[in-house]
Formats: C-alpha cells, sequence, structure tokens
C-alpha cells in the first residue's frame, strides 16, 4: 500500500498542513464513526447499555467488541499512511518501552501474587501503566 | 549526524513548515533532521537531496 503523494502544485506550507490533517482524520474519523455506531445501538436497546439486572447488556457488549476492534483496525491503516518516518520511530520506541515495562512488571507480579506476598493486580491497572510509559516515551522522542 | 538542511532552507527562505510539506514530512520531523536527532532514511535524504538540487553527500556528513 503506497501513502498518498503530495501534490507539488500546491506550496509547501499547504501540504504540510494538509499532511496534518490527514494524521487527525486517521485518528479522529474511525474514533468519531465508533462513537455514533455505539451511540445508535444504546438507542435501539432502549436509551440504555445496561439491563435489567443492572449489567452491561450482552448485544452492546459484543457490538463494542467488533466495532473496537473494527474500528481501530481502520484507524491503524489511515494513521500507518499518514505518519512520517520520526513519527514511525517515535512510535517504535514507545512501543518498546511499554513492551518493557509490561513484561517484567507482569512476570515480578505474578510471582509475587502466587508467594502470597502481594494482592493480586488487576490487568487493566498494569496494561494502562505500560501505557503511560509507552505514551511518554513517544513523546519524548517525537518533540524533544 | 552534522548537516546543513537548516542552512540550505533558510538560505531559501523557507520556513520549517514549508520545507516540511515540500518533502512530504512534518514539521516536527524537520526540526529533528536540523538538530541531529532524526538521520533520514534513504529515501528521505535523496528527496531532499534532489529539493536542494545538490547531493547527499553535500548536505549530510558522518565525519563532522
Amino acid at each position: 500500500m503506497t501513502r498518498p503523494e503530495p501534490n507539488p502544485a500546491l506550496p509547501g506550507e499547504q501540504r504540510a498542513r494538509l499532511r496534518q490533517r490527514r494524521v487527525w482524520r486517521a485518528m479522529l474519523v474511525p474514533g468519531l464513526a465508533a462513537v455514533a455506531v455505539l451511540y445508535a445501538v444504546r438507542q435501539g436497546l432502549g436509551g440504555s447499555i445496561y439491563d435489567a439486572q443492572g449489567q452491561v447488556h450482552p448485544t452492546f457488549a459484543i457490538v463494542f467488541s467488533v466495532v473496537v476492534a473494527l474500528f481501530a483496525l481502520i484507524g491503524a491503516i489511515w494513521h500507518h499512511r499518514a505518519i512520517d518516518e520520526q513519527e514511525e520511530r517515535a512510535i517504535l520506541w514507545g512501543n518498546t518501552a511499554g513492551f518493557y515495562t509490561v513484561i517484567p512488571s507482569a512476570m515480578i507480579v505474578e510471582t509475587l501474587t502466587v508467594a502470597r506476598l502481594i494482592e493480586p493486580v488487576s490487568h487493566v491497572t498494569m496494561m494502562l501503566g505500560a501505557l503511560a510509559v509507552s505514551v511518554a516515551t513517544y513523546l519524548w522522542v517525537r518533540f524533544r | 549526524m552534522h548537516n546543513r538542511v537548516r542552512e540550505l532552507r533558510t538560505a531559501r527562505g523557507w520556513s520549517q513548515a514549508e520545507l516540511a510539506g515540500r518533502i512530504d514530512v512534518s514539521r516536527q520531523a524537520v526540526n529533528a533532521i536540523e538538530t541531529g536527532k532524526h538521520d533520514p532514511s534513504l529515501t528521505l535524504a535523496f528527496r531532499i537531496a534532489r529539493l536542494f538540487e545538490t547531493s547527499i553527500e553535500e548536505i549530510f556528513d558522518d565525519q563532522a
């Protein structure tokens, strides 16, 4: 898949703005479309995502899973085509830092938990911690 | 790697955004190249050299 070629007839600053717009569109359009689909599903379920027992409705949960996976894939493809090599490098280092944060953390937490030295830690908490490291590294490489 | 991108850009009176648009990268990428924090790929180095109508060796110097 090739990236869109810049229009050489346009002034450089205008091309730079169009390029920046491509990046934002890649991130925002799939996100907003996913929100719109989920909102429509919520309306179809009577205006609430919860069932009579106060649990998240299974239909909503299934649609949510499919929509998030599908629109994240679309966003990833668009985003991949919109970024440049310096941002690719920032994403690479961000992901690498996140990877090296979550793997040792998971091993340490799991071992300490099995040994009953600590209470179990939520996987979501650990994932968010790794994500924070990943984002901080990305921002440092990208904007330092 | 030492390079003359900033010198060549300012000589033409271009902003970083103007150069970024002409070589199809972000302004942050131009800044990172100019400050030596990012070494461009061979493809991008050729694009920069063509834009400034010179050779890659005239712009980038890994010996400096």
